[in-house]
């Protein structure tokens, strides 16, 4: 057998990867009489030649439509293995051409797959091992737990495999073959190639791994196998494991005849969308499974962590996310390949403008290539933090620095922005050991833009008129008829305990200073807990019953805009609905008491801790996978920290 | 387009392609059910047989490596 050297392995994997990006959109009969006619609003030739020109053929002959912005090109994932990569349509409407390109969720699966652990596998490896019998096990349950939730989510999934009816079993052995094959390669290059991959963590936000058609991260394969392996081998994470199966039957327990749906739109992947029993309980697993199995391999790893290296890649993955975003922002070629071989939940802007104005006059968000402005705003703030405190940074890192800076204004996200700065000077006043004028004269910078975002005349309003914000807010966006029982506590808060009373008005003036009068508001509006639900949640990254349960008014109060797929904007309020009070507290002082402990251990540490959390307040980062991981990377990091006090 | 045949079933159909294939096809072959359910066929064997090849592959990497 011909055993390549590593150069050449590279450059053999480099030249299929290229292949795989033009031949599946490039197969077609090239020799048919079926030539492709200039597009014009004349579209009669493609309605009859559906399924007969693959996408490259059609762009050969309309170059324009790779790079004029009035072309849409767009998947349709419900079409034949046959008609993969070729045209099944092209509509006109007002100016704008939609061009619709045949896909299929299995074919999705195969080549997305392949695509991802190619480019995983340019990683140099470090190790290769024999699968061991509960390696081979875990493998097999992992496959077949996410085959059940294939199983459980009908009614997202009937509409994604063409063909391929879910109520055959033969549908279900298909479907767990190609599980098994794909999960088997998975663990073989992740696990080769182990050591090194936690420095190419912040790559996950380049490479987000969404199956097109999908509602599962590619991650999902690998880190739910990981999690089962870890319950089955490790007796300490078995016996806390054994309280979680009570909280699952509960959680499962509570959707008992409930049919609601959440389509699940830009956090898909990490999002439950059909809510019954089976699925919340199978659901459920899945996400615990992962989040312990990601737990496990980044702690089990974190001695091979270098910041030098995981600085360079947050700015590198930063300066390409930018420049694919704004590059398919304005080319319909680079937006839809984008989209699928990246594996976006959404496809990137198109909004050629990165610091656009609305008609209102506000600053509109850039969100590029990722689905959602805020928390890739975060992404570059947190590079270009880290790359303040762990410094040593080489001309070419400036530039990216420069980069994600750009990047970190066009998001508009000024709490990021505002965490950066706070964080910037208290490492410089901790580093200088300063007096207390000048630390004040440190932080005045810090104020200032603080109140220049607050707006001066925000601060002056009754306080009365501000703690009460929120509730009106959502007394606004509630309906007379079927109110949540959480607006109806609020209306009734005066009746309420003096320091339930205090910590709701605080907590409604803060969400007034920070502009989330309304996104909370609207929240409550919908959040209808019971009293168990209250304690202990719906279930992880469950959020179709919340999005379900209540009607409230569909248009923007202020615009009268439609009010569309808006999500609370805060990690914890999240947290708050997945797993109640108990998870809430529970979260809240572990991650104080997280930051007190790691704060005299490992200042820039800490300063990291405080930048995350205080984002985790204000956005909806935890939704997206890749945040995710960073978030579980950095605590690991300040864990190591106090074991090697211990 | 709408097509009907003699028992007053229906459909609609979206190409001259598909319509050729209605009128000369009847009703009960359905191309792209047999297409697909053959795709899947193929790749349910491939999978099947990659991964045996991948962990005899494996098996006798790992070996060389030890010796």
């Amino acid at each position: 057998m011909i055993i390549l050297s590593d150069k050449n392995l590279i450059i053999f994997k480099l030249i299929i990867i290229i292949f795989l990006i033009l031949i599946p959109f490039s197969i077609s009969d090239y020799t048919d009489n079926v030539i492709p006619e200039k597009i014009t609003s004349d579209l009669r030739f493609y309605e009859i030649n559906t399924c007969s020109i693959s996408l490259n053929e059609f762009l050969i002959h309309n170059p324009n439509v790779i790079y004029q912005d009035h072309y849409k090109i767009r998947f349709n994932n419900y079409s034949s293995i046959k008609c993969f990569g070729l045209i099944t349509g092209i509509d006109q409407i007002n100016n704008v051409f939609f061009i619709s390109i045949g896909t299929n969720s299995i074919v999705n699966l195969f080549l997305q797959s392949v695509f991802w652990l190619l480019v995983i596998s340019l990683i140099k490896k470090d190790h290769f091992k024999k699968l061991k019998f509960v390696e081979f096990m875990s493998l097999v349950i992992s496959s077949l737990l996410i085959l059940l939730l294939i199983y459980s989510e009908k009614r997202f999934y009937n509409n994604a495999f063409f063909e391929l009816d879910l109520n055959l079993k033969f549908s279900f052995i298909h479907l767990l073959n190609y599980l098994l094959f794909l999960g088997f390669y998975s663990l073989q290059i992740l696990n080769s190639r182990s050591n090194q991959l936690i420095n190419f963590l912040p790559f996950a936000f380049l490479l987000i791994g969404v199956f097109s058609g999908m509602n599962i991260y590619f991650l999902f394969l690998f880190f739910t196998y990981e999690g089962i392996k870890t319950v089955l081998t490790q007796k300490n994470i078995r016996k806390n494991f054994n309280y979680l199966n009570f909280l699952v039957l509960f959680w499962a327990y509570c959707a008992v005849g409930m049919f609601y749906y959440l389509k699940p739109d830009k956090i898909r992947g990490l999002s439950h969308a059909d809510y019954n029993f089976l699925s919340v309980f199978v659901w459920s697993y899945v996400v615990i499974f992962t989040i312990i199995g990601s737990y496990n391999y980044i702690n089990t790893r974190i001695n091979f962590v270098n910041f030098n290296l995981i600085k360079n890649n947050f700015l590198l993955s930063g300066f390409i996310i930018l420049i694919l975003g704004y590059l398919g922002s304005s080319m319909p070629y680079i937006n839809f390949m984008n989209y699928y071989y990246f594996g976006q939940t959404k496809y990137g802007t198109d909004n050629q403008n990165l610091f656009s104005i609305d008609s209102w006059g506000v600053t509109e968000a850039w969100r590029g290539f990722f689905p959602s402005a805020e928390t890739i705003g975060e992404f570059f703030a947190l590079g270009i933090l880290l790359s303040f405190l762990y410094k040593k940074n080489s001309k070419f890192q400036y530039l990216l620095i420069f980069s994600a800076f750009v990047g970190l204004l066009a998001s508009n996200n000024k709490a990021a922005l505002i965490m950066l700065i706070l964080c910037t000077v208290l490492k410089l006043i901790h580093d200088k050991k300063l007096n207390l004028i000048n630390k004040f004269v440190y932080f005045l910078p810090v104020i200032l833009i603080i109140v220049y975002f607050i707006r001066l005349e925000n601060i002056f309003y009754s306080l009365e008129f501000s703690a009460n914000k929120l509730i009106q807010m959502s007394s606004s966006y509630g309906l007379d008829i079927g109110k949540s029982s959480a607006l109806i506590y609020l209306e009734n808060l005066d009746s309420k305990n003096g320091l339930i009373r205090f910590l709701i008005l605080s907590f409604s003036f803060i969400s007034f200073l920070i502009n989330r009068s309304e996104l909370w508001g609207i929240f409550f509006a919908r959040y209808n807990p019971s009293i168990s639900e209250l304690f202990f949640g719906t279930g992880p990254f469950i959020l179709s019953n919340h999005y379900g349960e209540i009607d409230i008014f569909t248009k923007r109060v202020f615009t009268g805009t439609e009010l569309g797929f808006l999500l609370p904007h805060s990690s914890l309020l999240l947290i708050l609905v997945f797993t109640g009070l108990t998870g809430f507290l529970a979260f809240t002082l572990f991650l104080v008491n997280t930051l007190r402990k790691v704060r005299v251990l490992d200042y820039n540490l800490f300063l990291i801790g405080l930048f995350i959390s205080a984002n985790l307040i204000k956005s909806d980062s935890i939704l997206y996978f890749p945040s995710l991981l960073i978030y579980l990377l950095f605590y690991c990091l300040m864990k190591k920290k106090y074991k090697i006090l211990l | 387009m709408q097509l009907f045949d003699i028992e007053g079933n229906k459909v609609f159909v979206n190409s001259f392609q598909e319509c050729q294939h209605y009128v000369s096809g009847g009703w009960n072959y359905i191309p792209n059910q047999v297409n697909e359910s053959q795709y899947h066929d193929a790749f349910s064997i491939f999978s099947i047989l990659a991964i045996f090849a991948g962990y005899l592959f494996i098996r006798k990497f790992t070996i060389g490596n030890k010796q």
